[in-house]
């Protein structure tokens, strides 16, 4: 009860007093879903906050809008996991440089049953085609995440058009909601490790194939501040010197180790 | 002489091009009851209207106790009283109803709750208190709505055709019981109806609007003796007019003194009681001294005759009987009788005909 | 049904632990969306008073604005206020983007044409006679507006219950001006939306319960208002 008094009380203070809330304390970080669903965010703000002092405010949407909304400004530093958008910031000049800090990999979850023998395919591309092949039933992101890029690419390796076919179903949701969705319905999907290993235990669709050729690497992104007068510099710094040092990245390396007995991120910068 | 509480000069009004109101002069002093009458459509609700500071004309002033009406209506308007033909009361009890004047004006609740009491027993309605007004009778409510009207003691009262919207026995009830009110306040009192019985019941002089103009004014007496032109002569209907009392009543049969006569008439009247005795001129008949006692009519008034007048097919023929009576024949009578001013004749009519009119 | 079941089961446990979160998101649903309303309640009676007792010209078409914004897309709402508190917006300099003020805005913006459509048919509801009648028992301005607020009180309570509604359920805008922020601009719907994006659907129900719970007793307590039939 001393906790929810606590937290009553600093809600309280915080509504009051909604706009002095704002400023030079403030970062507003952009992030995937796929970062915030297995929790991981949650733990490295609060670390962040506790050793900075700032307050952070975690915008988290859809890869897309996270890039739209940098592009304007409107957001001080973000973490993706979309090469080919990261390489366009950089190309516009929007971002001036990126790095990466964590990475896993992505598989593909199905029946038990593998009625498209995606377990035998040589690469992620061949599991793909035996899908499409199959006509067994997959669900795709189709919001422009990260995970969705990959997945695109995957189907134009594979050499298919999943579009308009009865098999294919775009649920344009969160990463945890869209495995879900293809967990009711028995089908196949491509999922980050880390939100499949979180939800695995409610899940009766299981791993079939994993991508061990091309990780899921997360990046963060330094915006150009001459161009975006708006952002809080100093805050996006202390972001990415916190998130690449061995403090940030043992966060990282810690996070579901208890829970699921296994990293959900890989750090990339711990030695 | 008391300068008039309140007055109109030079009021135009006008609802696209038609004007509504047009009253070069009206004054009505405190303590005196000025009934408005006109058909529907003369203009009398907007009269109220422009009188209460509620509408204000186009051209034209209002006066109050001598002064033209100026700067903050507000102040005036808490000095007068409205009612309406609708009780228009608010969705709460009655005793809250009638105090809502007395509320506007910042009164204290004991002295809000002690004049309201007394007002709701003199209309006869105190059980009604704690009633809500949606459980309210026709009669009932605007028995609120004038106990809210009369219980902030008005300098001007003004009342809109009140009884318009009720039956014959509860506008005669509630006209009784404002007559007595009426005559114990000092307000300034401007009553609009179209109902001829109305206005004689009830004022003191009467005015006759017509098409937004005021035709005549005067004491009930001179308008309709004298109506001033034909259009007033056809809505008053009536032009025999004399004051009288009531001196005997048996079986429903009155006996009237007005002046020097005794009058035959039916009607729902007690000795002692003052009354007017009406008469259309087409139930007056005339006839040569000679031959009085030869109908049925037990009233014969001997007359002498002070003007004729042609109207139509008919002839007007005014007469003094000790107080002037009108009568309507043919031609033909007229040859018969051979009438001239001056001569002597005997005017006769049923006690039917008689139409009394307690004041 | 299990999942409402067990969802049920969660909100109670959730309530009666005295789970901190659960009570931060409830309070901030109260307080953004109460003061959302009180807004559109102040600017809502005070459009109707005008547009009724003072019927200016161009009242119907200001009338069929308001009706049409009782169905404005509380998402298109939230979209176009965010752009305006953009940081690069034009009102980017108040800072109000992912703050409380900034749901406070958006849902008063929802709410107000919901309150002010309604708020004008429960004046229009009373004999327009009555405020002559009023006026002339010596009522000044401001009370015979008071008195004829009071005798419409039953569909303008009714008013205030349908902003509050349109507040507190909207979850498109708050997300979009709010950002979600835990501790600060999560409220009931948007942790819910939260709870099944991440697949945790009992919670979800069980914060949807909660807020159903909260909006019975609001509206409740003023449906038993509405319907008090006190002789006064």
């Amino acid at each position: 009860m001393p906790r929810l008094a606590a937290s009553i009380a600093a809600l309280a203070l915080c509504l009051a007093s909604a706009a002095a809330c704002a400023g030079d304390d403030e970062l507003l970080l952009g992030a995937t879903t796929s970062v915030q669903d297995p929790g991981l965010l949650d733990e490295l703000v609060a670390a962040f906050e506790d050793d900075y002092g700032y307050d952070v405010k975690p915008i988290v949407q859809g890869s897309g809008q996270i890039i739209e909304l940098a592009r304007r400004g409107e957001l001080d530093v973000i973490i993706t996991h979309s090469p080919g958008d990261e390489q366009a910031l950089l190309n516009d000049g929007v971002a001036t440089g990126t790095t990466p800090v964590m990475q896993n990999f992505f598989l593909i979850a199905g029946p038990e049953s593998d009625p498209a023998d995606v377990a035998g395919a040589d690469g992620l591309a061949d599991a793909f085609a035996r899908i499409a092949a199959s006509g067994a039933g997959f669900v795709g992101r189709g919001d422009g995440s990260g995970t969705h890029r990959r997945e695109l690419a995957t189907w134009e390796a594979a050499g298919v058009d999943p579009a308009g076919e009865d098999w294919y179903r775009e649920s344009a949701a969160g990463q945890g909601q869209s495995v879900l969705v293809a967990n009711d319905s028995d089908v196949y999907t491509l999922v980050d490790s880390a939100t499949f290993i979180s939800l695995a235990d409610r899940l009766q669709i299981v791993e079939l194939f994993r991508d061990e050729i091309a990780p899921n690497v997360y990046s963060v992104l330094r915006l150009d501040s001459e161009q975006l007068t708006e952002i809080n510099e100093n805050a996006a710094a202390a972001w990415i010197e916190f998130i690449t040092s061995p403090r940030g990245q043992t966060v990282i390396e810690e996070y579901g180790r208890d829970e699921y007995g296994v990293s959900l991120f890989e750090p990339l910068l711990l030695d | 002489m008391s300068e008039p509480r309140i007055g109109l000069r030079g009021v135009k009004v006008e609802k696209g091009r038609r004007t509504v109101l047009d009253v070069e002069s009206l004054d009505v002093r405190a303590g005196e009851v000025l009934a408005v009458v006109g058909p529907n459509g003369a203009g009398k609700s907007t009269l109220i209207s422009v009188l209460g500071l509620l509408e204000k004309p186009k051209r034209g002033e209002v006066f109050f106790a001598g002064e033209p009406v100026s700067g903050d209506f507000l102040a005036y308007r808490r000095r007068m009283a409205v009612v309406f033909q609708e009780p228009l009361l608010l969705d709460a009890s009655v005793e809250s109803n009638v105090g809502t004047g007395l509320a506007l004006r910042g009164a204290s609740r004991d002295e809000r709750r002690a004049r309201v009491q007394a007002w709701l027993a003199r209309f006869g309605i105190e059980a009604l208190a704690g009633r809500s007004a949606r459980t309210l009778s026709g009669g009932e409510a605007q028995r609120v709505s004038l106990a809210r009207a009369l219980v902030l003691e008005p300098e001007v009262l003004l009342l809109d055709e009140p009884f318009a919207g009720l039956d014959a026995p509860t506008r005669q009830s509630l006209i009784d019981d404002l007559a007595r009110v009426l005559g114990e306040t000092g307000a300034a009192t401007v009553f609009v109806t179209h109902d001829r019985d109305e206005a004689l019941r009830l004022g003191d002089r009467l005015a006759v609007l017509m098409d937004g103009r005021v035709r005549q004014e005067g004491t009930p007496q001179e308008i309709f003796a004298g109506p001033a032109d034909e259009e007033v002569a056809a809505f008053v209907g009536i032009e025999t007019i004399a004051p009288g009392r009531v001196e005997t009543v048996s079986d429903g049969l009155a006996v009237v003194r007005a002046g020097e006569r005794l009058i035959e008439a039916g009607g729902d009247v007690r000795a002692g009681d003052a009354v007017l005795v009406c008469l259309r001129p087409e139930d007056i008949t005339l006839g040569p001294p000679a031959e009085a006692t030869r109908t049925s009519a037990r009233n014969h008034l001997p007359a002498t005759v002070m003007r004729i007048t042609p109207a139509g097919p008919w002839v007007r023929v005014e007469l003094d009987a000790g107080f002037p009576v009108v009568s309507l024949i043919t031609k033909q009578s007229l040859e018969d009788l051979a009438l001239a001013p001056g001569t002597a004749v005997v005017a006769t009519f049923k006690a039917a005909a008689v139409h009394l009119i307690r004041k | 049904m299990d999942l409402i079941w067990d969802g049920l089961k969660e909100a109670v446990s959730l309530i009666f632990s005295g789970d901190a979160y659960v009570y931060e998101v409830a309070l901030t649903s109260l307080y953004v969306s109460g003061l959302a309303t009180l807004i559109a309640v102040v600017i809502g009676f005070g459009l109707a008073s005008l547009l009724v007792f003072r019927a200016p010209p161009g009242r119907v078409l200001a009338l069929s604005a308001f009706n049409a914004g009782m169905a404005l897309p509380p998402v298109a709402v939230g979209l176009i206020v965010a752009i305006m508190l953009w940081r690069t917006g034009p009102l980017g300099e108040l800072g109000l983007l992912y703050t409380p003020t900034a749901i406070v805005i958006a849902q008063a913006v929802i709410a107000t044409p919901v309150v002010t459509a309604l708020s004008v048919v429960a004046l229009q509801s009373v004999n327009p006679r009555l405020r002559l009648q009023v006026l002339a028992l010596g009522a000044s301005r401001w009370q015979a507006g008071a008195l004829l607020f009071r005798e419409a009180r039953l569909a303008l309570l009714a008013a205030v219950m349908a902003g509050f509604g349109a507040a507190v359920s909207e979850v498109g805008a708050t997300i979009m001006v709010g950002g979600n922020i835990r501790g600060e601009t999560r409220t009931l719907t948007s942790a819910t939306v939260l709870e099944v994006q991440q697949g945790d659907f009992e919670t979800g129900i069980a914060f949807s319960l909660i807020l159903l719970a909260i909006i019975f007793a609001v509206v409740g307590g003023l449906t038993v208002l509405q319907q008090r039939r006190s002789a006064s």
